[in-house]
């Protein structure tokens, strides 16, 4: 369940940043506006970047982590399978 | 101002420092050191190599130009990079799968290994590649001259030059020198090169660094900081540019970031490094952050060098040139020079990199199918190909670099750098329909795609190629102005009257379209050879782990004797041998000799070795001809693949059955243990109470036939009265014994089974403890064992039978009185009996007795049996004093038939603990009331424990 999910989320991020990175929505930031003296458009578009790279980190690693764990051999059935102990 | 010559001279010192680099790593790799050059941050930084001089001169000039632009050359590969757990890793399991040498090879594997369409994407990448390695020698002939202060204007003009006095030249041959001596090393293109990986990784961040130590020039020192930068937008219309968006910037910036992305993946040392060089798919994961991070850090450097170039440099500057002309012309040499070498290491890590993809393209896909129909060659009994395979990569080298060099040559000084890189942007493209519909569309076949890429190719070279070298004042000019044969309709720049168009937009659109259609188009209307059906499989499903031993399914035979020869001529003596016994290993046979005649997956090791070196056709034809067998036909193919299907399927219930079964057979096995040690205890059981019966009945007898014998023998010798009378009470004695244990067996028999029913009242358990412990004070005196009540005044209400409850602590006592050997260890031997310290979690819910004694302890071994009925009283060799060794059995049984326990608390050789627990008589009640209901937490009731049982 969590592998879909994150193979999701795998999909859904470069499709964000190609939807943000692409016209329509580009023209958004294009204000006549500033931030620090830097125009908001520059400000915004390496942000976004920055985020992009940072999701993309934190999601590269939830994936190999699931995928080592997918790797990992099968368990043993746990202990609540073996026949219970006769004490008497 | 430098001159030519001093800089001519730093940038050999700095060539020379990357082959000492490159050395020193390789002398490091073969000490088996090399561990830095397989890490993820080396393989981020090769992949890096995409950010050639173009990117280093170019992107500050595009920036100027036309603004924001310049982005999308690195939003594509951000974005491709970003997608890489559904493009990148799928490209390089396949790759490590087929043991794939380059990106024709790749296509040629997925539409069946086909040598015509590797030979066709060779051929379009050599057309790409030359001129971009072109424009990196333009841009470092360019920096010299405008370091040296010769140009400052045109970019660079080498007409009227002698070739020696070219420094493009001089650059073009150190790297054919360097290439050759750190790229050619392994024959196969998967293994990689660690001098030319630490050299690229290096140059990696030279250029970063570079490019970095400008843009802070450009803001600090050119400028007070960020906001003058900035201030300078409002009256500089370029700045402007780079500030805002353009009017209708739409299609271009979709049309740039399309193509950037689609060079990611198709430029021939994109894919190199990328793919066929990967040594591990987890480092993908590390390249997903870090490489979109290098490339913001790129971009974030170019825009106030652009600015600051714009602003405060003469309108007369080349834009390609700002990041060395800003420096340049505030007086900072040695900042200048440090711009320079940036854009060298920019330049030289494209072309080393590009030259080895390209070389190995040229030689597997080109020369070798040639070389190998030549009769010296195809023959089995020829000399070493591996050698003349080397030879042909040094060449081919050389080819592309001089190729790169003499259209560099010829084109001058037109065009501006980034102009030409978007050109060999779209040219590369074109492979990606071909390449994308291989890896997800399992239907496109080799007619198809070879179509797609052959129309795509020719729209490209007549709608861009063509008015470039028009341009470049080749000719040409008569066709752009009015069209072929005076067809104005088929103008290059305006196709089919689609004038107006951005002509790089306008090209993309009309080979892309038509690659695609015919691509697709072509594909539904074809049909796949079997070995086509094969690859598509194999490729499309890449991550289904069973599918790739299919190729081994093909039934074909060829002997083992001839399969080795045939990798020995191409892969050299050492690395055949290696093969082979790697081979034979992971058989489990000894010898290549003793590998069975016919091996289907002996055929397909072979070829994927040979493939990792000469590419996948080439290796397909050459076992094609030693291995017979039949001609595959699809109908078998399509059956491998069902077969293979239905087998995981089958394998997949068969898994899940053996688990179940290993279950129940590890169930069985443990209770068969258990009931073979109950079985083996019974008999145990049986033989003692036999022998326990048989001791007091052989007395009985032995005296009663005494007794006997005398009578008959009549008054003469009558026995005395009084030995008659001990004889009787003997008889007497142990008849009683006997009756004692034989009830006891019933008792616990009948205890086990719950067939006795005790009137339970309310009793103290620690009177009763007392009780029995004045019972026992005769046997502790005897013994010399002190026995100490530590009961105190304790009460502890319980509901038990008081009889039998003092038989269990007469029992305890008894036993820690019997075994008690301190004395004779020489110390003082004894036994206490005192109140539990209140068991963890009772909650003053449960009364305890403890009754601890410093002698011998209970052997580990025997005290998981201690309570068994076949306990150590049994147990033969134990020192066994009286008692018929049911004790402990019996008393645990009355302590579970109160709803108690008995066990034992602890156990050293410095004495045992063994404790008695009941719960609290108004507990018991309350359970005895609630018997069916569900049971009352302890919370529930009172917590009556009385203060005594606290302490």
């Amino acid at each position: 369940m969590r592998r879909r999910r994150l193979r999701d989320a795998a999909a859904a991020l470069p499709i964000g940043a190609l939807l943000i990175f692409t016209p329509p929505y580009m023209r958004v930031f294009d204000q006549n506006a500033e931030l620090f003296g830097v125009p908001l458009l520059h400000v915004s578009l390496f942000a976004l970047w920055f985020l992009g790279l940072f999701l993309s980190a934190l999601l590269a690693r939830a994936l190999i982590a699931a995928e080592e764990e997918d790797q990992s051999p099968v368990e043993a059935p746990d202990a609540d399978d073996r026949p219970a102990d006769v004490e008497r | 101002m430098l001159t030519t010559g001093v800089i001519i001279l730093i940038a050999g010192l700095y060539l020379g420092g990357l082959f000492l680099l490159a050395f020193w790593s390789e002398r490091r790799a073969a000490r088996g050191r090399g561990g830095f050059i397989s890490s993820p941050l080396v393989y981020t930084l090769s992949l890096a190599v995409y950010c050639t001089s173009w990117t280093f001169y170019g992107a500050v000039g595009s920036a100027s130009r036309s603004g924001l632009e310049f982005l999308t050359i690195y939003l594509g590969p951000t974005l491709v990079v970003m997608a890489w757990w559904f493009l990148l890793r799928k490209l390089v399991r396949i790759s490590k799968a087929q043991r794939i040498t380059s990106i024709a090879d790749f296509i040629s594997a997925r539409y069946g290994k086909s040598a015509s369409i590797s030979a066709l994407v060779t051929i379009v990448s050599v057309a790409v590649v030359a001129p971009y390695i072109a424009l990196q020698l333009k841009a470092v002939a360019a920096s010299v001259d405008a370091l040296a202060g010769l140009h400052q204007a045109a970019t660079v003009d080498v007409h009227g030059r002698s070739i020696l006095a070219d420094t493009g030249f001089w650059v073009a041959v150190c790297m054919a020198v360097f290439t050759i001596l750190f790229g050619t090393r392994n024959q196969s293109a998967d293994e990689r090169q660690p001098g030319v990986v630490a050299a690229i990784a290096f140059e990696s961040i030279v250029k970063l660094l570079s490019l970095g130590a400008i843009a802070v020039f450009a803001i600090y020192g050119m400028n007070s900081g960020l906001g003058e930068l900035f201030d300078r937008a409002d009256w500089h219309e370029g700045v402007q540019r780079l500030t805002t968006l353009q009017e209708d910037f739409e299609t271009r910036w979709l049309v740039t970031l399309f193509l950037s992305a689609a060079a990611f993946i198709c430029l021939p040392r994109q894919f190199h490094v990328g793919i066929v060089e990967n040594t591990n798919e987890r480092h993908l994961a590390t390249a997903s952050w870090m490489f979109p991070l290098y490339l913001l850090l790129v971009s974030l450097f170019v825009i106030p060098i652009a600015i600051s170039g714009m602003t405060q440099l003469p309108e007369t500057v080349n834009p390609d040139l700002y990041v060395l002309m800003v420096p340049q012309s505030a007086g900072q040499t040695e900042l200048a020079l440090i711009a320079f070498i940036g854009g060298l290491s920019a330049a030289t890590s494209m072309v080393i990199v590009s030259s080895i993809a390209m070389s190995i393209m040229i030689s597997n896909h080109l020369v070798t199918p040639l070389l190998l129909r030549l009769s010296v060659f195809s023959q089995q009994r020829t000399a070493d190909f591996s050698k003349v395979l080397i030879l042909v990569r040094r060449l081919s080298i050389i080819a592309i670099l001089s190729l790169g060099f003499i259209y560099y040559y010829s084109i001058g000084t037109t065009s501006p750098l980034a102009s030409i890189g978007l050109i060999s942007f779209a040219g590369v493209a074109q492979f990606l329909p071909a390449l994308i519909g291989g890896v997800y569309w399992e239907g496109g076949t080799k007619s198809g795609a070879l179509t797609g890429l052959i129309a795509g190719f020719a729209l490209w070279t007549y709608t861009l190629l063509v008015p470039s070298f028009a341009g470049a004042g080749w000719g040409f000019i008569s066709v752009l102005d009015e069209g072929p044969f005076g067809i104005a309709l088929l103008q290059p720049d305006a196709l089919f009257g689609l004038a107006g168009w951005d002509p790089l937009v306008h090209g993309l659109t009309w080979s892309l379209t038509a690659n695609v259609i015919l691509y697709v188009a072509v594909s539904l209307f074809s049909r796949q050879s079997p070995l086509e059906r094969l690859q598509s499989a194999v490729f499309i499903n890449a991550f289904d782990r069973s599918r790739t031993g299919v190729e081994g399914a093909i039934p074909r035979s060829a002997a083992p004797e001839d399969l080795f020869r045939l990798a020995r001529r191409i892969l050299g003596r050492e690395r055949a041998d290696q093969l082979f016994a790697d081979y034979a290993k992971s058989r489990g046979v000894e010898r290549r000799a003793d590998l069975p005649a016919t091996d289907p997956a002996l055929i397909v090791y072979v070829e994927r070795a040979l493939a990792g070196s000469i590419g996948a056709a080439s290796a397909r034809s050459l076992v094609a001809r030693i291995a017979k067998g039949e001609t595959i036909s699809l109908e078998s193919v399509i059956q491998i693949l069902d077969e293979t299907q239905e087998a995981i399927r089958y394998s997949r219930e068969l898994e899940k059955k053996s688990r179940e079964l290993e279950k129940t057979a590890r169930q069985l096995r443990e209770a068969n243990a258990q009931l073979t040690e109950l079985d083996r205890m019974k008999d145990d059981f049986l033989s003692r109470v036999s022998h326990e019966l048989r001791t007091p009945m052989t007395s009985i007898r032995s005296f009663s036939e005494m007794l006997v014998e005398q009578g008959a023998e009549g008054g003469a010798a009558a026995l005395e009265g009084e030995q008659a009378q001990r004889f009787l009470s003997i008889i007497q004695h142990e008849s009683v014994r006997l009756t004692r244990l034989l009830d006891q067996i019933l008792d616990l028999n009948r205890m086990e089974n719950g067939q006795l029913d005790w009137e339970l009242q309310e009793v103290d358990l620690a009177d009763i403890a007392r009780e029995a412990a004045e019972t026992m004070r005769g046997l502790a005196q005897n013994g010399d064992v002190a026995l100490i009540d530590g009961l105190g005044d304790a009460r502890l209400p319980v509901l038990a039978d008081p009889d039998r409850l003092k038989q269990v602590f007469v029992n305890l006592l008894s036993n820690a009185i019997k075994f008690n050997d301190a004395a004779e260890r020489g110390g003082a031997a004894k036994v206490w009996l005192e109140l539990e310290r209140r068991p963890a979690g009772s909650g003053g819910a449960v009364c305890a007795v403890a009754i601890r004694d410093n002698g011998p302890g209970v052997p580990p071994a025997e005290q998981q049996t201690l309570f068994s009925k076949f306990s150590r009283g049994w147990k033969e060799g134990s020192r066994r004093p009286t008692g018929s060794g049911l004790g402990l059995a019996i008393s645990k049984q009355i302590m579970l038939q109160f709803g108690g326990e008995l066990l034992m608390t602890a156990s050293s050789p410095a004495g045992s603990s063994f404790a008695v627990r009941l719960p609290h008589a108004e507990r018991a009640l309350q359970a005895a009331q609630t018997d069916a209901a569900p049971e009352t937490g302890p919370e529930a009731g009172p917590e009556a424990a009385p203060e005594a049982a606290a302490e």
